[in-house]
């Protein structure tokens, strides 16, 4: 299950606020197994700026290159040193230990007006059962 | 939804680079909705090309060597390690709309593998999958390599299936981190010889049947886009 106190986008990231304005990011359970065995994390360095939907970073799992997307605008306080060494965390444990960054929000607004995790697992639940393959 | 068919072509011998620019012009089109996917399927000159996160180290000589040998090294931005094309491996460049054809990255490699692998069956060539290393075997040989790249749920780069290319120069590198003689060929497979073209046609069917996507030439796109590219 999603959990309830974060946001989603359709584009199957998630978002947790914590105090002041900061929130950490990363991507959903659909996500990680979407993509299956994650095993290269590029995340954005300390201090850079990202913007919500545009480019963050990049992932590769089983021979395939993806991009990364924001979910939110904001500064890039840190990211997860463990999730870089150890990329299955992100497959392990995506809303716990597998989390990608921590931003300071430069929109609180956008928050509000993603998905909360009942919306998100109705979206997910209506892009069918993928046959396991 | 899905337009329910997709174009294939095949483009002969075309250099790597000018290969990656059509696949991104491709990608672009596929984007914004003015394409169905398209299978490109070419070979290239030899060349190395480097995957995004890694392969470098696994060139076993120092790049003079290759240099020397006319060989040179892409460094690309698509998944998995190093790897070899050249004359006689056929090549395969998806530019699939995964969210028109509501597929995860993992189920498209599956497909890619089921493509190749039904390919093969139709040669008399009986290819698996091994689990961790994806791409097609047959029997403790890899045939066939995999390795793409995902721009907004549009796919490029693919697979790389050597038919009856020269498997030596693998040597100087350790292709997907791997022994290079763990590399074969359908010639060496079959004992027979076997061109690249004779394998085109039974690859085209295949990825239709696997995608679900009704086969249409694609020559008039691809060599329309590669005009343009050549100004």
């Amino acid at each position: 299950m999603n959990p309830k106190e974060y946001k989603y986008t359709k584009e199957h990231e998630w978002v947790r606020p914590e105090s002041g304005n900061r929130c950490k990011v990363g991507i959903t359970s659909y996500a990680q197994h979407q993509l299956g065995d994650i095993v290269f994390l590029e995340l954005p360095a300390p201090e850079t700026q990202v913007k919500q939907f545009e480019k963050m970073g990049e992932i590769e799992s089983v021979k395939a290159v993806s991009d990364l997307f924001s979910p939110v605008t904001g500064k890039v306080l840190e990211t997860n040193g463990a999730a870089i060494d150890k990329p299955e965390l992100v497959n392990e444990d995506p809303y716990g230990k597998g989390w990608l960054a921590r931003i300071e929000l430069g929109r609180i607004s956008e928050v509000d007006s993603l998905m909360n995790s009942d919306e998100y697992d109705r979206l997910v639940a209506g892009l069918g059962e993928q046959p396991s393959e | 939804m899905s337009s329910g068919k997709y174009l294939a072509s095949y483009l002969g011998n075309v250099p790597y680079d000018l290969a990656l620019k059509l696949q991104q012009e491709l990608v672009r089109a596929r984007m914004g909705g003015g394409i169905p996917d398209v299978l490109l399927l070419l070979q290239h000159p030899p060349v190395f090309t480097v995957g995004r996160f890694r392969g470098e180290e696994d060139i076993a000589v120092s790049p003079e060597l290759l240099a020397q040998q006319g060989l040179a090294v892409f460094h690309t931005n698509r998944g998995g390690g190093v790897t070899y094309h050249g004359p006689g491996q056929l090549v395969g460049y998806p530019i699939v709309s995964l969210k028109e054809g509501r597929l995860g990255v993992r189920q498209y490699i599956w497909r890619l593998e089921e493509v190749v692998v039904n390919t093969l069956l139709r040669l008399g060539i009986h290819g698996h999958r091994v689990r961790g290393y994806p791409g097609v075997w047959v029997g403790d040989r890899k045939v066939c390599s995999i390795g793409i790249r995902v721009e907004r749920c549009v796919t490029m780069h693919g697979f790389a299936l050597n038919v009856n290319n020269d498997l030596t120069n693998f040597e100087y590198i350790r292709p997907c981190g791997l022994r290079s003689e763990v590399m074969t060929s359908l010639r060496e497979l079959s004992g027979e010889a076997i061109e690249v073209t004779a394998v085109v046609a039974g690859l085209v069917r295949s990825f239709a049947e696997v995608f679900g996507l009704k086969y249409e030439p694609g020559d008039k796109l691809c060599l329309a886009t590669l005009d343009v590219l050549n100004g």
